[in-house]
This record gives C-alpha cells, sequence and structure tokens, in this order.
C-alpha cells in the first residue's frame, strides 16, 4: 500500500457564498466554489522540545522521513490513518493543529516494534508514539486513553508489591474505564472454561483473588521507583510549562 | 641536449590544487612556477575566507596557510602573482609561456589548477539575492564566521531567530544552464548550519533540499551529525521564492513531504551557491590550446591509464578547473598531475640516456 | 550461550505464568524435567514491567530487570531461562540498555542502592528463552529420539509473536547465520516441534502482531490483528498454531472467542504452547501439560491424533 496521505481538500476548506460578486461578475452560489487555501505559515520549534522531554520521545530528532515505520506499521496496515512517520513530520515542524486532526487514534500504537526494527536511523517510533499520545493528555487534549488507564493500573500494582494479578489489573482496568465486567464475550470466555472444568477454574481465579502475589522484600524498591517516577514526573510538567510558544499558545 | 637541465613545471592557479602540484615538483627536486592573478597565494580558501574546512574542521586559514607556507619556503618553487599568462606555445619539453606583465617562462609541461568561480546569485532574482540585505550566500556566512563576527542578519546586526539555507543556489538547474551537482554545498551547508547552532544556540536552522549529498563518511559527520547533534532540520523543498513583509523574509515553496504550501518567516536566508566554471575559461582554453568539456570545466581525459591529462600533450589539469571538486580531492588531484608532469618528463630523460 | 550449563539454569517464570500462562508453566517445567534438566527458580523475582511500566516509565522498567537478573546473579547461575516473551524482550533490553545508555545506568544504580541491593552490571547473566534452552541444552537430534514421531500428522503454524525478534538491535546472538535465531523467519520452535515429528505448514506471519499491547484496552484493533492471524494459519493448513508467549497465547485465545462473538468471524484453529505440544510427544498426557486450561478446546483433535 502506498504512504497514505490525507487528501488535499478538505470539506471545512470548500467555501460557496450566497451573494459574491467580483468584478462585476456574480459568483454566488455553488457553481463557484472556493477553497482555502492549507498553507503552513510558521513553524513552531518548541513542540519538539516538549517530545523530547517525555519518555520514547527522545530520538524524534533523528527522523529523515524515509517511511520505514509507516510502511511496516501493524496498525497502518488496518487504519490507513495510523501514520507514524507523518506524525513525527508534523511534531518536528510544530504543527500541532494538523496532529490534533488525528489526537484520537495515535495512542493506538501496539507497540510491536516492526518500525522500530526498520528505522534506519534509531529514532524509535513506537516510542514517539507513546511520548506523543502521552502529550496528548497531560494537554487535556485527549483524556486518557484506555491504554494509559491500563498502562497506570499495572505500574501501580507492580510499584505496590512487586508483582501483578491478572484478574485484578483487569478489574482495575474495567473500573477505571468505566466499562462493566459483563461483556457478552468475556462472559462466553470464562463461560466456556467453566463448563469445561468448573472446579478447577473457579479455584485457580479464587486463590489469585485471595492470595494476592507478591515479591518478597519488595518495599524498600517499591519506594525508591516511586521516588524516582515522581522526580520525572515533575520534571516533565516543568519542560511542559517551560515553552514559551510550545503547545500551550503555539496553535496555527 | 641531453646536457641540458629540464625546464620547470608551470602552474596556473595557487590554490589547494596548485599549491599541492608545486610542492610534490618541489619536493621531487625539479623547479615549479607558480602563477596567480591574485595578490596572494591560497586560492579560494584563503581569498574568499573560509572558516572552517570540510572534514578536518581546521581554519581554512591554517590549514590552507601551512600549504602556502611550505611553498614559499621552498627554494624550488617561484611564485608570480597579480598576473596571467598571455601566451603560451612551443611543445612538451619545451613550451614558452609569456606572462601579461611580460615575464617569460620557458617550460617543461603545464599543469592548470585554475579553480573555480562561486556561482553569483544575482542570476537567480527570484531567491531574494541583491534585493533584500538579509539574503546572504555560503561564502558571506563563511567569512561572519572566519572573522569572528558572528552570525548576524546584515540588515539590523541581530542574532536571527531563525535561518534557512537553500541548497542547489547555482546547481542543478537547467534554467540557468548549469546541469551538474556543486558536490560540496549539501557538506558545507551542513556544517555551517552546525557552526551556527553552536555560535548561537537559539538560532533555529533549516536546510531546504531536493536531495541530500553528503556522500561517502561525509553523510555521518555532517548529515546525521547536523541533525542528530546540532538538531538542524532538513525540508524537502526546493523554494520558489524568497519576498519580504517588511519585517522579515518570508520564504515561499512547497513542503513535499505534507503536499502543503509554505510560507515562512525567516530572519535570514543563505543560499549555498555552487561552483561554476572559472571565469577566465574560455581565455585559457584559448591561450593553452586546451578544449572544454560541455559545461564549460577544462576536458579531463580519462584516469585509467592516465593522470590529470588535457587534450593538449604536456598540459594537465587538477582541482575545481575540471568541475565541482572537494579541497581533500583537488590536494590529490595535484599530486596526481604533478606526478603525471615529472614522469612525462622523466620518459624523456631516460630516453635520452640510451 | 558458548559454554553455559544448560542442564541447570535460573528460571524466570514472570507473572503471566503465574496467572493465564499456568499451563505453559506446567508444561514447561515437565518438559524440562522429563528431559533431564533442571528450573531454579529466581528468588523473589518481581514483574519485569511487560509493555506498561516502559509507558509511564522507561528507566524504571529497566530496573524491574536489572533487579531480576541481579538475584540470578547471586544465586551463581550464568544463564536466566524465561518462557514468555515479554520477560525475555525486556531481561534483553534492559542488558542492551544498560551497556548502552549511561542514563538507564545510572538510574539503575540509583534506586538499586535505593533498595538495598547490589546494582547489575551488563555481562552479568545471559538471558535465554525457552525455546534456546530447549534446542541447546537438549538437541534435535535427543528430541528427535525420544519424541519418536509422536507429533506426526499434526499441522502446526508456528507462531512467534513481536518481541522474541524485535527490535533487533537487543539481539545481539540472532541473525549471525545458520544456527543461529533469525529475526525475520524465526525457525527455533519450527525446528523442535519437526523433531518431534509435527509437520510446520509454511506460515508468514509468525512475527505478526497480535496486538496483545491492547488486548484489553483496544479490543478491536486486538480482534482485527488476530483473526487475520487465525484465518491465515487455517488458510495455510493448520490445526495447531504453537505459540511460545503468555500474551501472544491468551490473546490469541480471547479474541478467537470474541472474534466470534462479536464479528461472527468463528476460526477453529487449536492454540497450544508449544511445551503442551511437546510434553505430549514425550508421552505425557494433556491434563499433564495443562490442555484443561486452554480456552480452544483441542480434545477432539488430540484424539484423532492419538496425543495425551
Amino acid at each position: 500500500m502506498p504512504i497514505h496521505e490525507k487528501s488535499l481538500i478538505r470539506p471545512e476548506n470548500l467555501q460557496t457564498n450566497d451573494h459574491l460578486v467580483i468584478d462585476g461578475v456574480d459568483v454566488s452560489g455553488h457553481w463557484s466554489t472556493f477553497i482555502k487555501p492549507r498553507t503552513i505559515t510558521d513553524y513552531n520549534e518548541a513542540m519538539e522540545a516538549v517530545i523530547w522531554a517525555l519518555p520514547g520521545g527522545e530520538n524524534i530528532h533523528r527522523c529523515w522521513q524515509c517511511g520505514s515505520c509507516t510502511n511496516a506499521c501493524t496498525v497502518h496496515a488496518i487504519e490507513p490513518e495510523f501514520n507514524p512517520r507523518y506524525w513525527i513530520y508534523l511534531i518536528r515542524q510544530g504543527l500541532e493543529e494538523e496532529l490534533l486532526r488525528d489526537k484520537d487514534i495515535i495512542w493506538q500504537c501496539v507497540s510491536c516494534n516492526k518500525c522500530t526494527y526498520a528505522c534506519p536511523r534509531d529514532v524509535v517510533p513506537e516510542g514517539v508514539m507513546k511520548a506523543t499520545a502521552h502529550w496528548l493528555e497531560l494537554k487535556g487534549h485527549t483524556a486518557k486513553s484506555p491504554s494509559t488507564h491500563f498502562d497506570e493500573g499495572f505500574t501501580e500494582s507492580v510499584l505496590a508489591t512487586g508483582k501483578i494479578e491478572e484478574g485484578r489489573v483487569l478489574r482495575s482496568f474495567f473500573k477505571r474505564t468505566g466499562q462493566p465486567l459483563n461483556q457478552p464475550w468475556l462472559v462466553a470466555l470464562v463461560g466456556g472454561l467453566i463448563r469445561r472444568f468448573p472446579l478447577a477454574f473457579l479455584i485457580r481465579l479464587g486463590w489469585g483473588t485471595v492470595f494476592r502475589p507478591r515479591t518478597r522484600g519488595w518495599r524498600k524498591a517499591g519506594r525508591a521507583i516511586e521516588d524516582y517516577v515522581q522526580e520525572r514526573q515533575a520534571a516533565q510538567r516543568l519542560a511542559l510549562r517551560l515553552d514559551g510558544k510550545g503547545a500551550t499558545d503555539g496553535r496555527q | 641536449m641531453t646536457d641540458k637541465p629540464i625546464l620547470p613545471v608551470l602552474i596556473v592557479g595557487g590554490g589547494p590544487a596548485g599549491l599541492s602540484a608545486a610542492h610534490a615538483v618541489a619536493s621531487s627536486g625539479r623547479q615549479a612556477v607558480i602563477v596567480d592573478k591574485a595578490d596572494r597565494l591560497g586560492g579560494a580558501p584563503i581569498l574568499q575566507g573560509y572558516a572552517k574546512l570540510v572534514p578536518s574542521h581546521e581554519w581554512a586559514k591554517v590549514a590552507i596557510g601551512g600549504m602556502v607556507a611550505r611553498v614559499q619556503q621552498n627554494p624550488n618553487v617561484t611564485s608570480h602573482l597579480n598576473t596571467q599568462v598571455q601566451s603560451f606555445d612551443g611543445a612538451p619539453g619545451a613550451f614558452t609561456a609569456t606572462l601579461r606583465n611580460g615575464t617569460v617562462i620557458e617550460a617543461d609541461s603545464a599543469i592548470l589548477a585554475s579553480g573555480f568561480t562561486h556561482f553569483d546569485s544575482l542570476n537567480k532574482p527570484e531567491w531574494g539575492f541583491g534585493t533584500y540585505p538579509d539574503v546572504v550566500t555560503t561564502v558571506q556566512v563563511e567569512q561572519m564566521i572566519s572573522s569572528g563576527a558572528g552570525i548576524r542578519c546584515p540588515s539590523d546586526g541581530r542574532v536571527p531567530d531563525r535561518v534557512a539555507i537553500l541548497l542547489c543556489v547555482g546547481s542543478r538547474d537547467r534554467q540557468i544552464g548549469r546541469e551538474w551537482c556543486s558536490k560540496i554545498c549539501c557538506t558545507v551547508s551542513a556544517n555551517l548550519a552546525m557552526e551556527i547552532r553552536e555560535l548561537s544556540p537559539k538560532t533555529n536552522v533549516y536546510i531546504y533540499y531536493m536531495d541530500v549529498r553528503t556522500f561517502g563518511l561525509l553523510e555521518g559527520e555532517y548529515y546525521w551529525k547536523s541533525q542528530e547533534e546540532a538538531k538542524v532540520k532538513y525540508i524537502k523543498a526546493r523554494i520558489a521564492e524568497v519576498t519580504s513583509d517588511g519585517k522579515r523574509l518570508v520564504v515561499k515553496g512547497e513542503d513535499t513531504l505534507v503536499k502543503r504550501p509554505i510560507t515562512i518567516p525567516f530572519d535570514l536566508v543563505v543560499h549555498a551557491i555552487g561552483m561554476d566554471p572559472n571565469v577566465d575559461n574560455m581565455t585559457l582554453a584559448s591561450v593553452f590550446g586546451v578544449s572544454l568539456n560541455r559545461y564549460g570545466f577544462i576536458d579531463k581525459a580519462a584516469s585509467y591509464v592516465t593522470l590529470g591529462e588535457t587534450s593538449r600533450p604536456g598540459v594537465y589539469v587538477a582541482g575545481a578547473a575540471t568541475g565541482p571538486e572537494t579541497i581533500d580531492d583537488s590536494i590529490a588531484q595535484g599530486q596526481a598531475a604533478a606526478l603525471a608532469a615529472l614522469t612525462r618528463a622523466g620518459t624523456r630523460q631516460v630516453r635520452a640516456a640510451e | 550461550m558458548d559454554g553455559n550449563d544448560l542442564k541447570r539454569v535460573a528460571y524466570y517464570p514472570g507473572c503471566a505464568l503465574e496467572g493465564t500462562g499456568h499451563a505453559y508453566n506446567r508444561s514447561t517445567k515437565e518438559v524440562g524435567k522429563a528431559l533431564g534438566l533442571e528450573l531454579v527458580e529466581v528468588k523473589d523475582w518481581n514483574c519485569c514491567g511487560a509493555m506498561e511500566v516502559k509507558n509511564v516509565d522507561p528507566q524504571v522498567q529497566t530496573y524491574l530487570s536489572a533487579r531480576n537478573l541481579a538475584i540470578a546473579e547471586d544465586m551463581g547461575f550464568d544463564t536466566v531461562m524465561s518462557p514468555c516473551n515479554g520477560c525475555y524482550h525486556n531481561l534483553k533490553k534492559a542488558e542492551y540498555d544498560l551497556a548502552h545508555n549511561p542514563h538507564a545506568a545510572e538510574v539503575n544504580d540509583r534506586i538499586s542502592r535505593k533498595a538495598g541491593h547490589k546494582t547489575y552490571q551488563p555481562g552479568g547473566v545471559e538471558t535465554i528463552h525457552a525455546l534456546d534452552w530447549i534446542r541447546d541444552a537438549v538437541g534435535e537430534d535427543e528430541l528427535r529420539r525420544r519424541a519418536m514421531g509422536k507429533l506426526a500428522g499434526l499441522k502446526v503454524a508456528n507462531y512467534y509473536g513481536c518481541m522474541y525478534t524485535r527490535p533487533r538491535h537487543i539481539y545481539p546472538e540472532k541473525d549471525k547465520g545458520p544456527g543461529s535465531e533469525s529475526t525475520l523467519n524465526p525457525h527455533f520452535m519450527d525446528d523442535i516441534l519437526a523433531a518431534a515429528g509435527a509437520e510446520n505448514v509454511d506460515f508468514p506471519l509468525k512475527t505478526a502482531c497480535c496486538g496483545g499491547a491492547h488486548s484489553l484496552s483496544d479490543s478491536d484493533t486486538s480482534t482485527k490483528l488476530v483473526l487475520n492471524i487465525l484465518t491465515t494459519a487455517e488458510a495455510c493448513g493448520a490445526e495447531v498454531i504453537a505459540t511460545e508467549c503468555p500474551t501472544c497465547h491468551t490473546g490469541l485465545e480471547m479474541h478467537q472467542v470474541r472474534a466470534e462473538k462479536v464479528l461472527g468471524r468463528k476460526t477453529n484453529v487449536k492454540i497450544l504452547y508449544f511445551t503442551q505440544l511437546l510434553g505430549m510427544a514425550l508421552g505425557m498426557s494433556a491434563s499433564k501439560v495443562g490442555v484443561q486450561e486452554n480456552m480452544s478446546d483441542p480434545s477432539e483433535l488430540l484424539r484423532a491424533k492419538g496425543l495425551g
């Protein structure tokens, strides 16, 4: 599939006028449609700097737009609008408004690392996708994505006990995202197992819930990590605030 | 005839190629005579005030200055400055050159190391040179750096927030009869972009390119490093025009990667000017009886069995006289041409002894 | 792996093998026992961070693995084996980052000191996958001799997923020519199952992504990706997809059900851990290798092939 681009003329750029006369010629109505230009009128250097400050975005400036990432991308194959190369370019040029058009799909990167495998410049596009999704949330452009909810619930569990218990992470995820647990396919899934081997399955399910797995001697490590994470997050918030014409007022 | 000493090698041009050829000739014990129309030796790097050279990062006045000093201190080299060869007659082994100042030089052979002329940006008026003071050439930026003046907008002396470097100014452009790639401008631009970022970290540098030809090992040292360390941005667009909104310059073109027109304000626009044939090439060709290639550079024979031969036996050529060339390769070609001239004479000597 | 004693290695199962991947844990241990290999579990191991913690902070993820490696080293091992691609990937990545990224090394040192244990230095322990372990500690000839062609007639698509081969820079031992694993066309699982008699089908999606990272958070994407893998395996003639990662395995199973319930697309290919297949090839019963825990019930197929 060729590298996908946005179509050149967007519906919102088409204009017709009910009453317009130019040089004595009536050009009203649909027969003379005007197209608003899509000229890029400025760059915003601060935007790339913000992405650098976020985990995963450190190497974005290496990109030379070869398109290997998009070409390799798992998600691009099923969602043509998902285009890492294009987004990296928009960030590097500071074309925030353009990036925001895709804000609701950027978080969908599945971390398959095909891009990172293919990239000749070690940009780590997978990391850039995560950093960008993170930035969208920090700036309030999007709500926390389901993926972020999952990551946070997971990390909290690891920090608290050193391990995760999948049932707990799953329940915490559904709770955080406000989804009911009794989704038909999940019910069918669990139901199938219970039908086949009711006792063994229920015992294992119950065991993990009651006896939460934990790493012995974890407390100090958990605390040390927490301190570090807090320090990093403070630094990131600072980086996001500090930029003069960056994400806050860099809209075009 | 056999007792008669072998005549000197005449070298036209005292730039990197000529200096290298003179040094090689003199080191072998033979006489070299340099003729240069400028008032100093050193060629473009010295006369035009280049800053740090590619790929050594050494200052031009130190690196090329050293080559000049080496030749000046060698008793086997004679220099004639502020003059040019007016006529050149005879045959290999016995040429006679007459200079404009009347000097007559008997020469065994000649090496044309006459170099190039920088493209004059006035020939591309759409890119604003000569109209707006803040549109400059790579040579001017070299001078800003080498003079210690720093990167400033000529109009009011301010430090630019944003600099655009336009590649291929006077290269790869059939509109103005220049189809060749000038070979060095991509690397020089990447080098200058890094210098600008170092001298003025708050200045953002954008390079507008069609292709980037930082060939060979220069790829890592200049193209990659300029992006990875100096954070220079490369944008694939051939600029259509440079205008001004009254305050800043406005660069217009199409960003081909996003298929969108761009109209971006800049403080300083730099033309990465190419290498033209030396303006004197028509005269040189007629005086020395050598042919020029279709682009106007001095025609060079294939290198497989000969070194730096022109269409006239006994007249050799080296460096940017033959087409766009790097300083390193010009130096190598100067030595090659010297070797060709020396062995030609040597062959005669061996035959004479038989 | 040269020179390391693979008959007795440190074992890092990871969280998934204590949960959804329980059957993988069980079958791995049983296969090891049957082949005379000893696994010693890393003491007080912690979660590797999977694909989640790095999104909060990549250096923390590096530390999580470094702690496990430090313990394995302290226990006197030079090799740690992990059957889970996520754990394996993260241990490998930590090894790489600690050697190549000074910031990661510095953060690891800081947290390790605060946590009160020694800082792991790269090169201390070598991380291998369960595939490396069985292939290198036992060898194909011995497997062939022991399995006596028990998997004959079973058509298998070998599915390796993402983390086993990508990104390639964290796997310096791969792509080293004959005998080494390939990152583009991995074959260790193929080799092992072929030695046990299985008929491997030509499967182009060996390293395709199942969307495991978003199995729950973006179920529609995962279902599409998994359905593609399942239907391709069937089109290639496979009766079984062999897996070597609990996340892939669970993802394939879960979204096989979801594809049927949500998209109305039913597939019949069965999903089994390679250790389950290998265990049965070595004469174990289906229940011994935990087949009852598999969501795609393979009992009929196993009966037909005289397995379990």
